[in-house]
This record gives structure tokens, C-alpha cells and sequence, in this order.
């Protein structure tokens, strides 16, 4: 561990350093800004509620408290710090594994989120203290938080190893999709409520908590240490297993393409697809739509909602559409000025490439529109689709080129400060929930404001194309800087 | 030749690596005597990075063995990470620490003191001409002053074998000679040098015993001097083995 505490001084100048050259200072103090006030705003009120339940043994409120705790924990451990010090580097030094790990961690803690997190997560246990055993509750709590950060780095590091990173991709994502509804589903009376709220660990806590014997304590301590003896192996071996992957040197990649597209840029389209392919916010972005496939096989869906999903797909896959020159590096960016390109050809071919997958994100969708409500639907359904996914690339466009961001492949997209997220989300559905809306009539003039808006979105989307993409041209230098 | 208290400086039996279907190194087969400087050499992609990866414990073996210094490779062997120095193919610099933190924290990292670190790199620094150049951070670092700086990190603990992977790329003429001089004295004081280089007239004049590596298989492993012998330099052996690619084709090329 000393070798740790002899790196982490350069790793803390170096993260800085970084944090200065790329302007992330904005996104921490947005983020400070942001969860400070939703903290403020609704923590006190659910802090005072859950230490009366618990003062009451009542733990369905601390429960859900201490779920939403681990929740902001696995959120705010999916911030890729790009520290310099990386361990790939490190390895070749006389560097224990364990030093590796140990700086791994402490490195964690080099991110302003994480101390929020922290502030947030300590906080968030103040209910603790009405119940029976205080003490014995906030040491369980604070192990499930440690066991949550665990599991959050182990899963990280498994997709970190190219070796089957699809399937472990897979489990990860029903994990989650377990994991939210267990979270939806605190309080509710159905029996899978009651299943699911059974395998939420933070019972376990509770449980600790509000004992009146030692004897109600054995169960759910026994349970948390053998989980910590689980996770701690597994943290150990996934970072063993990243920290000697091969995926370096894997040249006999299968180079597969879900699309060739012909024309001058094709070759680049192609190049951009595979890029984006790695990004795992549009893999989730297929998660509701395959719900809604699924749905739909046993009731039929109304138009409207199989729209509010092609939105709500729209918003998943914002994250990559806002950061299209995210996966670039430095010399990448030079051997596009390069080519006889403009920089607008550049972005309309990320735009294409996106558009390819955002479009087999949507077919099932669509076809299930065709199926149970004729083509006229379909027809509707595809000009929402096209005006929801032309708004948000116009948008974009202007922040992929003015707040670029660094994206590391099989990982999410790096997101810009959460206000930009937000006002980028709104932006980029405005006019498809417009033409939502306007489809509930069938008249004349909703007819003719749905083509103003079709039009009006196409010319924002060639102006946004034309604009970032001298602007591109201009900055490449800043934009260099921003991904190095 | 090695004796029971010397042993080969490298020796690999039989080293092979898969990457997939992908053979990178073929039962390679080779062993260098201490204090020797020993080139490696091969076309782009024929192996010889993995090559230096699997001797230096950065990659291991899919078969065979290798040992260095005596000692057999491993991933996590970190007894031999404090015998050898390596100059990567890539650097594996970190973009956000200046030239001279990255001495300060590979000095520390090998054990050596703070004053004895500041004072080896003083001296590494002024002997590669990167004095000037101590407080650059490396991400704004030209190529050079990274290539030099990787490689005064692979020396400032003192090993006693040294890897360099390309470590004349980029470089410029002083301080390519530097380096050059630099090499010989350390093999006089029987340090082990293992290069791979593509400037064929440096590895003619610096190293005393070459291997060439072809689609992942050595096809030549000689000493230097025998190229005199018989009557050939090492750029016609090399091309030899390596083929020299068909420019006849190219004849559009200047014709608008």
C-alpha cells in the first residue's frame, strides 16, 4: 500500500491538471449546483420521515432511502475520470497488484461528484440514529455502500475485458433493469413487489437497525459479510483480469458492419459506426423498446405511447448524440482536416451513422405501429421519429463541437454538465412532443403546423450542420486539447 | 557465454503468443549473453513489440518460457521489473505530469531515495539534452522529448538488462549520438541491452549481435561482424529475408 500512497500525490495533480486543461470545472460545479439543490430541497422532508418510521420499526422508507443511496453511488462510480496515472501504465513498474487496486480506489475519491456522493451518502444515514440500534445500523450502511462501490467497480472492470464483454454487457443491463424496478416497486402490494422488495440488501440494514436481539441480527449480518467476502473476490479478480487483458493486442477482430453505405463518405460512415457500436448508451437505448415489443405482444399500444417511447429512445441515446467527437483522439482529429472534407461532411457522417442505429433502435417499434394501427400510424410514427432524431442531431451538433467531451470505447458517453443535459434534452424533443401533440387532432391547420415543423427542424438541422461544422474547422485546436 | 554465477542475460525457449487466430511469435528461440547490446529486427508487424512485451512480463506466453536474468518471466513478478528497464513501443508516459515528475515518481517507485532520484535525473536529463525541458507537462511534450524521457525513466534505477523499443525514433542527431555512447558504456559495465530499431545503419554500428523476425518467426540470428565476412551488409540480409515490396505497380504514382 505504500507504493499507493507514494503515487496518489501525482495521481491528485495530475486529475487536476486535466480538470483544468479540459474545462471539467463547469461540469463539477453544475453537478454541485444541481444535486446541492434537489438535496436540499427534498432530502430534509424524507429524513425526517424515515426517522420517524424507524423510531416507529417501521424500515419500508429507510429501505428505499438507502436504495436510492446506492443507486447515486453506482451513478456517480459511471464518471470515467481518465485519470492520468492509469494502471495499464503502472504495471510495468515494481508495483504490487494490491498497491495497484488500493490507488485504484483512493483514486476515486480524487472527484468532486464522489465527495458529494459522500456528503449526500452520510447525510442519508442521519435516520439511523432513531432507531433501536444506531450504531450497529450506520456500520451496516456503511458496509452496503462499500459493497455497492464493489460491485459498481467490479462490473466496470468486467467490461473492461474484451472476452465475452457482450454477455457480461447483457447481465449487467438486466441487473440494472432489476435493480430500478425494485426500486419502482417499494411499497407496492403485488407479490412481485413483495419478491423483489425481498432482494433489496438494504433490508438487510434495516433489518440490523431496528433488532431488539442479537438472535434478529444474525441472519442479516451474516448475509452482508459473506456479500462483502463475495464482492472483495470479485473486485480482486476483475481487476486482476483488466489489469492483464489482451484487448491491445487483439488484431483478428471480425471488422462487421450493420451497414455500407455508398457515396464519397460511406468508408467514413462505416468507420463512425463501428465507433459508436462500443457506446454503451445505445445498447440501452434498445431496453424499452424491446419492453414494448414485449408488451405489446399481450395489449395493444396506443400510438401516442409507442411515440412518448421513440422520444424517451431519443433521450437515452442523447448522451452520444451530444458528444459525436467524443471517441476521437488528437490524431484522429488531424487526419480528418486531413482528408478533402469539410467539417460538416464530418459531422453528417457521425450524424449518418447514428442515424443508422437509432433507426433498427426504432424498427420494432415501427413495425409494431404498421402491425396494430395501419400505415397510416406508421406513417405518423416515422415523421416523429425523424423530427425527434433531426432535432436532437441539430442540437448536438453545436454541443459536440463546443463542449466535446472524451469517451472511452465500452463505456456510456461521457455527459456534459447536467444543466446542458437537460436544456439539450428539452431542445431535442421539443418539436417531436410538438408533433405529438399536434397528431391528436386531425385537422387542417394541425396538418400544416406539423409540415412547419418538419420543415423548420430540417433547416435547424442543415443550419446546425453547416454551422458546427465550420466552427469544427476553427476549434480543432480546443478540441484536440478537450480529448487528449 | 554464461557461467553458473552469470547466467544468459535473456533466454527464451519456444516463446509463442496468440492473439485469436492471430500467431504473433512462433517458437521463439533465442538467448543473449550479459553485457551484450543485441538488435531485433523485422519488418512492421512481425512481431517484435509483442516479442519485447513477452520478455519484459507485460504479456504472457500462450507457450514456451523466458527467463532474464535468471529469473523466469512472469506477469507479476515484480523482483524482475527492478532488474530490467523498458522503453515501450508507445512510451506509456501519463499526459498530465511534467518530464521531471515522471522521473521523481519512477525514481521513488524503484526504491531509490529522493535525493538520490533528483540527482539521477538531473544527470539523465543533461546527458539527453531535456534539462530545458524538465517542467513540460508530457501531454504538450514534442515526440522527442517524450521518446527521451521514456527512456531516461528506463534507466534511472540502474537495471541490468535494458529493453528499447525503437528508442532512436524521433530522436535528434545529438542526442541520438548521445544515447549511442550511452548504450556502449552500459554494455562495458556488462548491462544487457535488447533493442528493436528499424535504422539499420545504427543497429550496423551499435549492436554486436542481431536477430531478424519474420511473420512472427526468427529466420536470423547472427553477430554483426560475420557480416563483414561474408561479404554483406545487414540492409541486403535484411531485405533479403524480408522482401522488398514490388514498387513497379505504383506507376501511376506522379502522373496527373
Amino acid at each position: 500500500m505504500a507504493r499507493a500512497s507514494l503515487i496518489f500525490p501525482y495521481q491528485w495533480r495530475a486529475f487536476w491538471r486535466r480538470v483544468l486543461r479540459t474545462g471539467r470545472v463547469k461540469f463539477y460545479l453544475s453537478v454541485l449546483a444541481l444535486v446541492g439543490s434537489v438535496t436540499a430541497g427534498a432530502l430534509p422532508e424524507r429524513l425526517a420521515r424515515a426517522s420517524l418510521d424507524l423510531a416507529a420499526g417501521q424500515t419500508a422508507s429507510m429501505d428505499r432511502l438507502l436504495l436510492v443511496l446506492c443507486l447515486l453511488w453506482l451513478v456517480v462510480l459511471g464518471e470515467n475520470l481518465h485519470v492520468s496515472l492509469s494502471n495499464e501504465r503502472l504495471r510495468r513498474f515494481p508495483t504490487p497488484v494490491r498497491s495497484l487496486l488500493a490507488l485504484k480506489l483512493s483514486s476515486l475519491f480524487l472527484s468532486p461528484s464522489v465527495w458529494l456522493a459522500t456528503i449526500v451518502s452520510l447525510l442519508g444515514l442521519l435516520p439511523l440514529l432513531s432507531a433501536r440500534q444506531p450504531l450497529l445500523g450506520i456500520l451496516t450502511a456503511l458496509f452496503l455502500l462499500a459493497l455497492t462501490i464493489g460491485v459498481g467497480l467490479s462490473v466496470s472492470q468486467l467490461l473492461d475485458v474484451a472476452r465475452r464483454r457482450r454477455l457480461r454487457f447483457a447481465v449487467t443491463a438486466f441487473a440494472t433493469a432489476v435493480l430500478l424496478l425494485a426500486l419502482v416497486s417499494q411499497g407496492g402490494a403485488s407479490a412481485l413487489s413483495s419478491s423483489l422488495a425481498a432482494m433489496n440488501p438494504a433490508t438487510l440494514v434495516t433489518t440490523v437497525a431496528v433488532a431488539t436481539t442479537a438472535r434478529a441480527m444474525i441472519v442479516p449480518v451474516t448475509a452482508l459479510l459473506v456479500s462483502g467476502a463475495l464482492v472483495w473476490s470479485l473486485l480482486l479478480w476483475s481487476f486482476v483480469r483488466s489489469l492483464y487483458d489482451e484487448r491491445t493486442e487483439t488484431t483478428a477482430r471480425r471488422a462487421t458492419s450493420i451497414a455500407r453505405l455508398p457515396g464519397r463518405l460511406g468508408p467514413l460512415v462505416h468507420k463512425e459506426q463501428r465507433s459508436i457500436r462500443t457506446v454503451l448508451d445505445l445498447w440501452m437505448g434498445f431496453l424499452p423498446v424491446i419492453a414494448a415489443a414485449a408488451l405489446s405482444l399481450s395489449i395493444s399500444l396506443s400510438p401516442t405511447i409507442r411515440q412518448a417511447i421513440l422520444a424517451i429512445v431519443c433521450v437515452l441515446n442523447a448522451n452520444v448524440i451530444l458528444n459525436c467527437l467524443g471517441l476521437d483522439r488528437p490524431a484522429g482529429l488531424l487526419r480528418y482536416l486531413i482528408f478533402p472534407i469539410r467539417g460538416k461532411d464530418l459531422l453528417f457522417a457521425k450524424n449518418v451513422a447514428v442515424m443508422v442505429v437509432v433507426a433498427l433502435q426504432f424498427a420494432p417499434l415501427l413495425a409494431i405501429g404498421a402491425w396494430q394501427s395501419g400505415l397510416m400510424q406508421l406513417a405518423a410514427e416515422i415523421v416523429v421519429a425523424t423530427v425527434l432524431l433531426l432535432a436532437h442531431l441539430a442540437w448536438g451538433n453545436l454541443v459536440s463541437v463546443f463542449e466535446p467531451r472524451r469517451t472511452e470505447p465500452h463505456r456510456f458517453a461521457s455527459g456534459g454538465d447536467p444543466v446542458t443535459a437537460i436544456v439539450s434534452a428539452l431542445i431535442g424533443s421539443a418539436p417531436g412532443v410538438a408533433v405529438i401533440v399536434l397528431l391528436q387532432s386531425d385537422s387542417l391547420a394541425t396538418m400544416l403546423s406539423i409540415a412547419a415543423i418538419i420543415l423548420l427542424t430540417i433547416a435547424a438541422y442543415y443550419g446546425s450542420l453547416r454551422y458546427a461544422g465550420s466552427s469544427f474547422e476553427r476549434r480543432i485546436e480546443l478540441i484536440s486539447r478537450r480529448l487528449a | 557465454m554464461p557461467t553458473d554465477s552469470e547466467p544468459w542475460a535473456i533466454d527464451a525457449r519456444g516463446l509463442t503468443k496468440t492473439f485469436g487466430t492471430v500467431t504473433a511469435v512462433r517458437g521463439l528461440t533465442l538467448q543473449v549473453p550479459s553485457g551484450t547490446i543485441f538488435a531485433f529486427l523485422g519488418p512492421n508487424g512481425s512481431g517484435k513489440s509483442t516479442t519485447v512485451k513477452l520478455l519484459t512480463g507485460l504479456l504472457a506466453p500462450t507457450a514456451g518460457e523466458a527467463r532474464v536474468s535468471g529469473r523466469v518471466v512472469s506477469l507479476q513478478d515484480l523482483e524482475l521489473r527492478r532488474e530490467i528497464g523498458i522503453l515501450p513501443e508507445d512510451d506509456a508516459l501519463f499526459p498530465d505530469l511534467t518530464i521531471w515528475e515522471h522521473l521523481e515518481l519512477c525514481g521513488r517507485l524503484y526504491g531509490l531515495s529522493r535525493q538520490e532520484t533528483a540527482a539521477r535525473a538531473i544527470q539523465l536529463l543533461r546527458h539527453l539534452d531535456l534539462e530545458h525541458g524538465r517542467t513540460t507537462v508530457v501531454e504538450k511534450a514534442s515526440f522527442g522529448m517524450r521518446k527521451k524521457c521514456a527512456l531516461a525513466m528506463a534507466l534511472v534505477h540502474n537495471p541490468r538488462v535494458l529493453f528499447l523499443d525503437e528508442p532512436f525514433e524521433g530522436i535528434d542527431p545529438g542526442s541520438s549520438r548521445n544515447i549511442k555512447d550511452l548504450l556502449l558504456a552500459l554494455a562495458e559495465r556488462r548491462v544487457t541491452v535488447f533493442l528493436t530499431s528499424h535504422i539499420l545503419e545504427i543497429v550496423e554500428r551499435l549492436a554486436e549481435r542481431f536477430a531478424l523476425i519474420v511473420k512472427g518467426e526468427v529466420v536470423c540470428c547472427q553477430d554483426v561482424a560475420d557480416l563483414e565476412r561474408e561479404g554483406t551488409t545487414l540492409e541486403e540480409l535484411y531485405l533479403g529475408y524480408a522482401g522488398k515490396p514490388d514498387a513497379e505497380n505504383l506507376g501511376w504514382l506522379g502522373h496527373r
